[in-house]
C-alpha cells in the first residue's frame, strides 16, 4: 500500500488525451516548444483549402469552402425589393453567418450566438467599406426596384478560422452569381428565364488569420483548439493589388513588427487562394 | 421566355415570387416522369458517413436534388435538467433548412411549425429503435441540415439520421429506412420530387425496419382512395428495401476504410 | 493648413471630459470626446451564475446598450471587442468564481464611439478598484479622400472616407491591444496611423491621470475637513 503511494508521488503519468483535457495550455506549449503544432503542422503552414463552386442548385450563386476540417457553405439568393429612399439607385448585399449546433458541440440551438453576430457584422463592414461590389449595378429601376442579394453562410463543421472560410466562400459565391435580366413595368418586375448576368466585382479581398501564443509564437490558420487556448487573434485582409482592406486584432498586446509579419504572410496566402479559386472555376 | 413575375408592393420590402406554371403532365406519354424516371424508380442516391470531424457521428445524403447533412452528438449530458429521463436517454431532433435551400428564400425557418412537426415525427420514429435504456439520464442530439430541397424531406431526414446514428456507434435494433410513394393517374409512383409534391399528388411516407418488415412511421396528409392504399404502400415498402441496400453499402464501405486505417 | 469643420488641426483630438463615481454602482465613469459620450458602470466582483462560472478566474460580462432601440449585431460586436480587450488586462485570476459586469451605455454617438467606450470602461474599472495589470486607452482616426489622416473623427468626418482605424494601447509598454482597420490602405498609411494614435493615446493617459489625481485630491480635502 505504502509502496503504491510512493510510486504515485514520484511519477504521475497521463495519457496524452487526458493531459490535453485537463491542461490544454500546457499541452499546446509542449508542442510549440518543439517547433511543431499538435496536428503536425509547422507554424507557417495553412491547412489544405478547397473550394467548390455551384454546389447548390436552388441558389443563384453558391460555393463550399473547406479549410482543413472547417467547412462552410455559402448560398446567395437574389430577390427584388424597393431601394432605400436616401440611396434610390443602390441595391443591397446582406451577409449572414449561421453557426448552427450541427457544426460543433459548443453551439447550442437557439438565437444566433455572439460569435455568429460578430462574424456577420465584420463581413458586412468588410463588404461595405471596402466596396467589394458596386451596389449601383444592382439597380433595376431607380427609386422603384433593386436586387437584394442575401448571402447566407452556413457553417457545417467548425474547426477554427471560420472568418477566413467565410470570406473565401462569400467572394467566390459572388463570382458565381448569375442573375436574370430584369425589367420594370408598371409596378411589376419581369425577369428572363435565362440567368446570364454576372456581378461586376470591383475588389476580391481574401483574409488570413493568425493566433499568437505566449506573445511570441505566431501560428497561422489556427484550428479550433489553438483558437480557444490562445484567445489572441489577428486577421489581415488584402485585395488583389496588395492593398490592405481590413486589420482586426484582439487579445493581449503585440508589436508593430509582429503585425508586419502578419501582413506579409497574408499577401503570400492571397496568391494561394487565387489559384485555388481559379482551379475551382475551371472545374465547374 | 419570360417566366418570373415579381410584384413590387408599395409598402412592403419583401415581395413574393409567383411561378406562372401551367399544370404539367406528371407522367409523359412514354410512361416517364418529368425528371426522366420510370414510375417505380428511386432518385439517384449518394451517401457518405463520417463527413464531419466535430460530431460524434455524421452523414451526408443526396436523394436526387435534395441534400441533407446529419450530425449526431451524444450520448452526452442533458442540456436542461427538465429534459432528463431517469430510465432512458432523451432524444432531441432539430432540423434546419438553409435559407438558400428552397426556390424562395425563407427566414428563420427553425421555428417553423411544419419543421417542428417533421422533427417530432423523426424523433418518434427513432425512439423505439435506439436502445435508449442503455443511457439513462443522458441526451442524444440529432441535428439535420437541409442544404438543398427538392421534395421528400421526411424520408431524407430519417435516412440521414440512421446513417449518422450508426456512424456514432449508438446501439440500435435495426436500420430505419424511409421512402415515399404517391399515386398519379391511379398508378402508384415511387419517391416523389418537389414538382410532384406541389401538384397535389397524394404522398405516403413509410419508415420500415428491413429485418422484420415492421413499420415505425406511416404518414399521409392527403386524400387517397382506399383501394389504392395497398399498392402505394407496397411500392413504398419496396423503395425502403432498396434504400436499405444503399445505406448498408455506405456503412460497410466506411467500415472497410476504417479497417484499412487501423491496419496501417 | 486647411482646418477641419470644428477648427481643429488634423492631429488634434476633441476636448476630453471625464467624470467618475456618477452612479451608485461599484464603479462608474463617463468619458467624452467632444459630443461623443459613453457612460460606463462596473459591478463586481459579484456572484456569478452557475452556468458562467470559471474555476480559475472571474467571468467578465460586457453589455453594450445603444442610445435608442434594442441591441443589434453592432452592439454585440462592441461587447466582444470590449471583453477581449479587457480580459487580457484585468487580473481576473485574483477573483475566481465571480463575475465582473461592465455595462456601457452610449449617450451620444458623434464618431469614434468604440474608442470612447474603451476609455470609459478603463475609467470605470479604476473607479471600481478592480485590479488591473495595465490601463488601456483608445483613439480612432480616418484617412479621407485626399489621403489626409484625421485624428479622432466626428460622425460627419467618418462618412465617405478611404479607411477607418481604431487602436487601443496599454500604458506600460504602449503596445497594441486592439485594432480594427477597415477600408483601403497601404502599409505605410497603416503604420502612420498607428504612430499617430499611439502618441494621442499618450495624451489620453495624461488626461486619465489628471482625472484620478483631481478625484484623489478632492477626496483628501474631504477627509481633512472631517
Amino acid at each position: 500500500m505504502g509502496n503504491e503511494n510512493n510510486n504515485l508521488k514520484s511519477t504521475i503519468t497521463f495519457e496524452a488525451e487526458t493531459f490535453r483535457r485537463i491542461q490544454p495550455e500546457e499541452y499546446l506549449r509542449k508542442f510549440i516548444q518543439q517547433q511543431v503544432r499538435p496536428d503536425g503542422r509547422s507554424f507557417n503552414h495553412f491547412r489544405k483549402t478547397t473550394v467548390n463552386l455551384s454546389c447548390i442548385s436552388t441558389a443563384d450563386g453558391s460555393s463550399m469552402v473547406r479549410i482543413g476540417n472547417t467547412t462552410v457553405v455559402c448560398g446567395i439568393k437574389a430577390e427584388v425589393s424597393e431601394p432605400n429612399v436616401n440611396l434610390p439607385n443602390e441595391g443591397y448585399l446582406v451577409p449572414n453567418v449561421d453557426l448552427s449546433p450541427i457544426c460543433s458541440p459548443r453551439f447550442k440551438p437557439g438565437p444566433p450566438s455572439e460569435q455568429a453576430q460578430v462574424l456577420s457584422e465584420n463581413l458586412n463592414k468588410l463588404l461595405k467599406i471596402s466596396k467589394v461590389i458596386d451596389l449601383k449595378t444592382l439597380c433595376i429601376e431607380e427609386g422603384k426596384a433593386v436586387w437584394v442579394l442575401f448571402a447566407d453562410i452556413v457553417c457545417v463543421n467548425y474547426d477554427g478560422n471560420v472568418f477566413d472560410a467565410c470570406v473565401i466562400a462569400l467572394i467566390s459565391a459572388l463570382m458565381n452569381v448569375r442573375l436574370p435580366k430584369a425589367f420594370y413595368e408598371d409596378g411589376l418586375v419581369k425577369a428572363t428565364e435565362e440567368k446570364s448576368i454576372t456581378l461586376s466585382i470591383i475588389r476580391t479581398p481574401y483574409s488570413a488569420s493568425f493566433a499568437m501564443f505566449d506573445g511570441q509564437y505566431l501560428l497561422v490558420d489556427p484550428n479550433e483548439m489553438e483558437e480557444s487556448i490562445t484567445k489572441d487573434g489577428t486577421t489581415v485582409v488584402v485585395d488583389e493589388t496588395g492593398q490592405l482592406c481590413n486589420i482586426w486584432k484582439i487579445g493581449s498586446s503585440c508589436s508593430p513588427e509582429q503585425l508586419k509579419t502578419c501582413i506579409s504572410k497574408a499577401r503570400d496566402r492571397y496568391a494561394d487562394i487565387t489559384s485555388i479559386i481559379e482551379k475551382a472555376k475551371q472545374a465547374i | 421566355m419570360i417566366y418570373v413575375v415579381r410584384a413590387v408592393t408599395e409598402n412592403r420590402r419583401c415581395c413574393s415570387r409567383t411561378f406562372q406554371m401551367s399544370r404539367q403532365e406528371l407522367i409523359g406519354p412514354q410512361g416517364l416522369r418529368n425528371d426522366g424516371r420510370r414510375v417505380n424508380e428511386l432518385r439517384d442516391m449518394k451517401c457518405k458517413t463520417s463527413v464531419l470531424s466535430q460530431a460524434d457521428g455524421s452523414a451526408y445524403i443526396e436523394q436526387g436534388n435534395t441534400k441533407c447533412l446529419a450530425a449526431v452528438y451524444g450520448p452526452r449530458e442533458a442540456r436542461m435538467k427538465a429534459q432528463i429521463l431517469h430510465n432512458r436517454a432523451n432524444i432531441n431532433v432539430e432540423i434546419s433548412l438553409a435559407p438558400f435551400s428552397m426556390s424562395e428564400r425563407k427566414k428563420r425557418s427553425k421555428s417553423d411549425k411544419r419543421i417542428l412537426e417533421i422533427a417530432s415525427a423523426v424523433k418518434q420514429t427513432f425512439e423505439p429503435i435506439i436502445m435508449t435504456e442503455l443511457f439513462a439520464r443522458s441526451q442524444i442530439d440529432i441535428y439535420l441540415q437541409i442544404l438543398q430541397f427538392d421534395g421528400g424531406i421526411v424520408q431524407i431526414c430519417i435516412n440521414a439520421a440512421t446513417l449518422a446514428l450508426i456512424d456514432a456507434g449508438i446501439p440500435m435494433k435495426d436500420y430505419v429506412c424511409a421512402c415515399s410513394a404517391g399515386c398519379i393517374n391511379d398508378e402508384p409512383v415511387l419517391d416523389l420530387n418537389n414538382i410532384e409534391e406541389t401538384n397535389n399528388v397524394p404522398e405516403l411516407t413509410v419508415a420500415l425496419l428491413p429485418k422484420t418488415d415492421k413499420i415505425t412511421l406511416l404518414q399521409m396528409e392527403s386524400r387517397l382512395h382506399v383501394d389504392k392504399f395497398q399498392p402505394v404502400m407496397e411500392m413504398a415498402a419496396i423503395g425502403c428495401k432498396e434504400i436499405h441496400t444503399i445505406l448498408d453499402k455506405a456503412v460497410r464501405e466506411n467500415v472497410k476504410d476504417l479497417l484499412k486505417k487501423v491496419s496501417i | 493648413m486647411a482646418n477641419r469643420a470644428d477648427k481643429r488641426s488634423f492631429s488634434t483630438i476633441r476636448p476630453i471630459s471625464i467624470s467618475q463615481s456618477l452612479l451608485s454602482r461599484d464603479g462608474s465613469a463617463s468619458f467624452s470626446f467632444g459630443k461623443t459620450k459613453v457612460l460606463c458602470s462596473v459591478n463586481g466582483p459579484a456572484e456569478v451564475k452557475l452556468r458562467d462560472e470559471k474555476l480559475d478566474k472571474a467571468t467578465i460580462d460586457v453589455v453594450v446598450r445603444p442610445l435608442v432601440g434594442t441591441p443589434g449585431t453592432k452592439d454585440k460586436t462592441h461587447e466582444y471587442i470590449l471583453r477581449s480587450a479587457f480580459e487580457s488586462v484585468i487580473q481576473s485570476g485574483l477573483h475566481p468564481r465571480t463575475q465582473i459586469q461592465i455595462v456601457s451605455q452610449v449617450m451620444m454617438d458623434d464618431g469614434s464611439i468604440i474608442a470612447a467606450a474603451i476609455n470609459a470602461t478603463t475609467m470605470a474599472l479604476i473607479d471600481a478598484g478592480i485590479p488591473m495589470k495595465d490601463i488601456v486607452a483608445a483613439v480612432s482616426c480616418v484617412i479621407n479622400k485626399e489621403d489626409q489622416i484625421l485624428l479622432d473623427p466626428t460622425a460627419q468626418e467618418m462618412e465617405n472616407v478611404k479607411s477607418i482605424h481604431t487602436f487601443a494601447f496599454d500604458k506600460s509598454s504602449s503596445s497594441l491591444l486592439f485594432c480594427e482597420s477597415l477600408g483601403l490602405f497601404t502599409d505605410d498609411q497603416y503604420f502612420n496611423c498607428y504612430e499617430l494614435c499611439n502618441v494621442a493615446a499618450g495624451r489620453i493617459f495624461e488626461e486619465i491621470r489628471g482625472a484620478i489625481t483631481n478625484k484623489l485630491q478632492e477626496y483628501q480635502g474631504y477627509q481633512t475637513e472631517l
